[in-house]
């Protein structure tokens, strides 16, 4: 018995649950889940939606998997829905509460088989044959399994809801949930009726159907589907289990040996203490903490928390996971087994020769036995050479073991790979969907859309962003991420931002197509969206892009302006200061550049720089540009004068 | 038809005391681990046992021998001249059926599905062998069905390319993605994870384990293999050729959604120098594939079962 037995054990019953569930039971729960969550609730409150946190715990006994795809179903459906429930915490928060849920959806099940299977390795109710049996033992086991699951999940989603309520708001610099303060904790925030039946029905019902299922008395549910229910077999037993799972081959300790990861935590830690990078860092992180604090409205409307820095950062880490893994992962751990694999191939082709010859002289000696009534004589040299043959085929399967067992390793630091990666794409596709998410509120709120239009030009805009920014997607994010450090929220950070830009011209691609396939009529359509331009909904670029035509449309129609630009008083009078249409005309120019590159007190010392710097190059350069033509204005009145 | 049904160690003492060479093509020769393994106790007490049935007799010296009867059965199953194997996918669970002969005998050999028994029938004619493998076959496909008979010649590249593309094409059914399309740096990728080792139990030859070694290390001549299967119109490219797809013909050919077994055949002629034959079919309601791995190519063949029956059984079991 160890407990390190029942972590190996319950690993493997979850894996195995995960690949044997038929993948449309799995989604049609996470449908049910989500039809569950999308209902909105008083508060946003998680816990108030019925028929959820009693059901869980019988469908994760039944199967964790399922109850896993239950609660994360729910989850999507809970958070599409939160935008629009009256409440004033931060988006984000929700996601604490719906992780505590999702332990709640796999702790029944895992105490119950762990506890079950420790008391079985204890040697306690056991019939004969080591088999789990239905008996009273092992009912009540499960059930104070399961009701141990739903009292510690239980525990964590209270917390969990406390922290999103009351403490989490008021880290990211917003009030907590003034309406769900008066009823915090202890009172209507965690339905006490709702917690004991919870702990008191579903806990133990879960575990003990647990139980059943494990024992085959109900049979599982990929079996059921598969058609083989007359042929239920007889579960293994649990000891053979433990055996065949803490059975490990020398070759595969020796590597783990080699790449002891505590022993790697210790050495990064020693060395990057008291680093000045690792200092910088911490430093820079807090100044980000202080930067997302401000983006958070205090109190009154719903407001994302702005975590394009974030999204940034994801990128980043993306590329260097993959850097990592082609030059550390499999230079180090994958391409060592691989080497071992192929000397083990080399020492197997070896043994089965040496096996055919020891098999051969077994032959020889096998025709000189002879039997009689109560003996069996053999030749002398019998025992020898029998022993030599069975000695050569245990060697056999030993590097057959081998072989299976280094091929195990490999798939799993691949499969560990798959799961990095994994992550950081549902990662920046749940980024995209609440970019969606928000979108779609402002779209619906400022523009009056339909919630079909305001999801269809939300969904469009956002994705033509992450198609652009995906060709080169480290370079974009380094755009950004520069610019969001030098430029703070100023206009200059939004002329620059790519992201901003390219969803701009999206949007105003889509609302001329929409207008056109409307109206059937381009002028109609041009005078719509000219509008929106000029009132800046495509992004500052476009409007000063389209302002800058159409000053010059004015030049065109009349071109006694333009001649008066050009026509000026010259060099001298320019440095004197008198003020003629040229002088204007730079003036004018000098005023957008200040327009654009302005910094409020409070930015950073950063931003002063960079916006400072790139202000005084711009107007020296149209002071030069002013410069040059009077001088040539100067020139050619010399010579005309 | 007499049948005997024997345990393992009753079997297992009746090949010590025939004294008969052991050859390696006999389906008993697996057992000569048990027998290493026996002690003298259960030797003696499975030697009782057949005492009873007069499988097992008593010489005058007080040395037990085997039965005449058994002792020429014996001979057949240990010293075969001509082996036949027959078993399928669909019958994975059970144990292959094996009809062996030695000169004018021949008889049935099968082990019970636990392999604790085995089932020994005799005597049989050699004609019977070709009725019951036929009978087997004709017990998925389609006797009717009229199919043009279609050929494929491929190089050993191209032969593990179509398999690595049947394994991932196997996984997109799986994934309920229908259409045979695969992203060339997929195919790639799936070399990498050593895809095509899954397949290693059919490769026979060791030209073609070679071959899928070759292909693993070298990432070049997974791209030549592609172009050449675009070239003879095996495959078509889509997207610039970042993905290819398979090609009417081929599709006709090996959608794994028709596949309703695959069955092996192997007969071996024991001489001087054995000559094993080993086929596998794959069976369709229409039609027969049968692979042949050459030296340096493999042909693909689809039959339906008239011409499979006069071109490929009856010749093979004659």
């Amino acid at each position: 018995m160890s407990i390190s037995g029942v972590f190996g054990y319950l690993r493997n019953y979850i894996w195995n649950e995960f690949y044997t569930t038929p993948p449309l039971v799995r989604y049609g729960l996470a449908g049910l889940g989500f039809i569950l969550g999308i209902g909105t609730t008083r508060y946003g409150h998680v816990g108030a939606h019925p028929y959820f946190l009693e059901v869980l715990p019988l469908i994760s006994g039944y199967n964790p998997i399922l109850g896993l795809y239950y609660a994360l179903g729910f989850m999507v459906g809970d958070m599409i829905v939160k935008p629009f429930e009256s409440t004033t915490i931060p988006w984000v928060l929700f996601f604490i509460i719906h992780i505590a849920i999702i332990i709640y959806a796999v702790l029944p099940p895992l105490f119950s088989r762990g506890l079950v299977y420790l008391v079985y390795s204890m040697g306690l109710f056991k019939r004969d044959g080591g088999l789990p049996a239905l008996n009273i033992g092992s009912l009540i086991t499960s059930a104070i399994g399961g009701l141990i699951g739903v009292g510690v999940g239980l525990w964590f989603i209270d917390n969990a809801m406390h922290y999103a309520y009351i403490d989490g708001p008021q880290v990211l610099g917003s009030y907590p949930d003034e309406a769900c303060l008066s009823i915090a904790r202890n009172s209507d925030m965690f339905n006490p009726a709702r917690v004991s039946t919870a702990t008191l029905f579903s806990g133990p019902v879960g575990g003990i159907l647990n139980n059943l299922v494990s024992i085959g008395f109900i049979p599982n549910v990929s079996r059921l589907l598969k058609g083989e229910v007359s042929r239920l077999e007889v579960p293994r037993s649990l000891e053979k289990q433990l055996k065949k799972m803490t059975k490990e081959s020398k070759v595969v300790k020796e590597i783990k040996g080699k790449v002891s990861q505590a022993k790697a935590v210790k050495t990064i830690k020693e060395k990057t203490a008291g680093s000045p990078i690792v200092d910088t860092l911490k430093g820079y992180l807090d100044k980000v903490s202080e930067t997302v604090g401000e983006f958070v409205v205090p109190s009154g409307d719903w407001q994302p928390v702005n975590l394009n820095l974030f999204g940034n950062l994801l990128t980043f880490a993306d590329e260097g996971f993959d850097l990592f893994s082609k030059y550390v992962i499999d230079k180090k751990y994958i391409d060592p087994l691989e080497k071992a694999f192929s000397n083990l191939l080399n020492r197997y082709y070896e043994a089965t020769y040496m096996m055919d010859i020891a098999k051969n002289d077994y032959k020889d000696v096998l025709k000189k036995v002879k039997i009689k009534w109560n003996l069996v004589i053999k030749p002398k040299e019998y025992t020898k050479v029998a022993k030599r043959y069975m000695d050569s085929v245990r060697k056999v399967k030993s590097l057959v073991r081998e072989g299976r067992a280094i091929h195990r390793e490999i798939m799993k630091i691949k499969r560990a790979k798959g799961f990095v990666k994994g992550l950081f794409r549902w990662t920046s596709n749940i980024l995209f969907a609440r970019d969606v998410a928000s979108d779609l509120a402002v779209y619906r709120v400022d523009d009056g859309e339909s919630i079909l239009g305001a999801f269809t030009k939300s969904f469009l805009t956002n994705y033509a962003v992450k198609r652009v920014t995906d060709f080169n997607s480290v370079g974009f994010a380094t755009m950004e991420m520069v610019n969001e450090v030098a430029f703070d929220n100023s206009e200059a950070a939004e002329i620059i931002s790519p992201t901003n830009f390219i969803k701009g011209e999206a949007k105003f691609v889509y609302d001329l197509g929409e207008n056109l396939l409307r109206d059937r009529s381009l002028s109609k359509a041009w005078s719509k969206v000219r509008k929106n331009i000029s009132k800046g909904d495509y992004g500052k670029v476009i409007k000063y892009v389209y302002s800058g035509f159409e000053e010059l449309g004015e030049y065109a129609r009349d071109p006694r302006l333009f001649r008066e630009v050009l026509e000026n008083k010259g060099l001298s009078a320019g440095l004197e200061g008198v003020e003629d249409k040229a002088g204007e005309f730079y003036d004018g120019v000098h005023k957008r550049i200040d327009e654009v590159f302005k910094v409020s007190e409070k930015s950073w010392k950063v931003t002063k720089f960079a916006a400072g710097s790139v202000r005084t190059v711009l107007h020296g350069w149209t002071n030069l540009i002013e410069l040059g033509h009077r001088t040539l204005t100067s020139i050619t009145g010399w010579f005309r004068g | 038809m007499p049948v005997g049904v024997f345990t393992k160690d009753e079997l297992a003492t009746m090949i010590l005391l025939s004294r008969y060479d052991i050859s390696q093509f006999s389906p008993a020769a697996k057992l000569l681990r048990r027998i290493a393994e026996m002690d003298d106790k259960t030797i003696l007490n499975a030697a009782k046992n057949l005492h009873k049935v007069n499988v097992v007799w008593e010489r005058r010296n007080g040395e037990l021998d085997l039965h005449i009867v058994y002792s020429i059965v014996m001979k057949v199953l240990l010293e075969p001249e001509d082996v036949v194997t027959y078993t399928s996918v669909r019958n994975l669970f059970q144990s292959s059926m094996n009809f062996l002969r030695r000169s004018k005998t021949t008889i049935f050999f099968k082990a019970t599905d636990d392999y604790e028994s085995f089932i020994i029938g005799f005597p049989l004619e050699w004609g019977h062998v070709y009725e019951w493998v036929r009978d087997e076959i004709l017990d998925v496909v389609d006797e009717e069905a009229d199919v043009e008979s279609m050929e494929l010649e491929l190089s050993m590249e191209e032969y593990v390319m179509l398999l690595t593309l049947q394994s991932m094409f196997l996984d997109r059914l799986r994934k309920r993605k229908k259409t045979p399309r695969f992203k060339v740096t997929d195919i790639v990728k799936a070399f990498g994870d050593a895809v095509p080792i899954t397949y290693l139990t059919t490769a026979l030859k060791p030209e073609l384990l070679d071959t899928i070694l070759n292909m693993m290390k070298n990432e070049e001549l997974i791209y030549d293999t592609l172009d050449n299967m675009v070239e003879r119109d095996l495959l078509k490219i889509y997207r610039d050729g970042s993905e290819v797809g398979y090609s009417k013909e081929l599709l006709y050919m090996l959608d794994p959604r028709k596949i309703l077994d695959v069955s092996f055949l192997i007969r071996v002629a024991v001489e001087e120098e054995p000559k094993a034959i080993m086929m596998n079919f794959v069976l369709h309601r229409d039609k027969i594939l049968r692979a042949e791995v050459g030296d340096e190519g493999v042909n693909i063949k689809a039959y339906d079962f008239e011409s499979f029956d006069n071109e490929v059984l009856r010749p093979t079991l004659r």
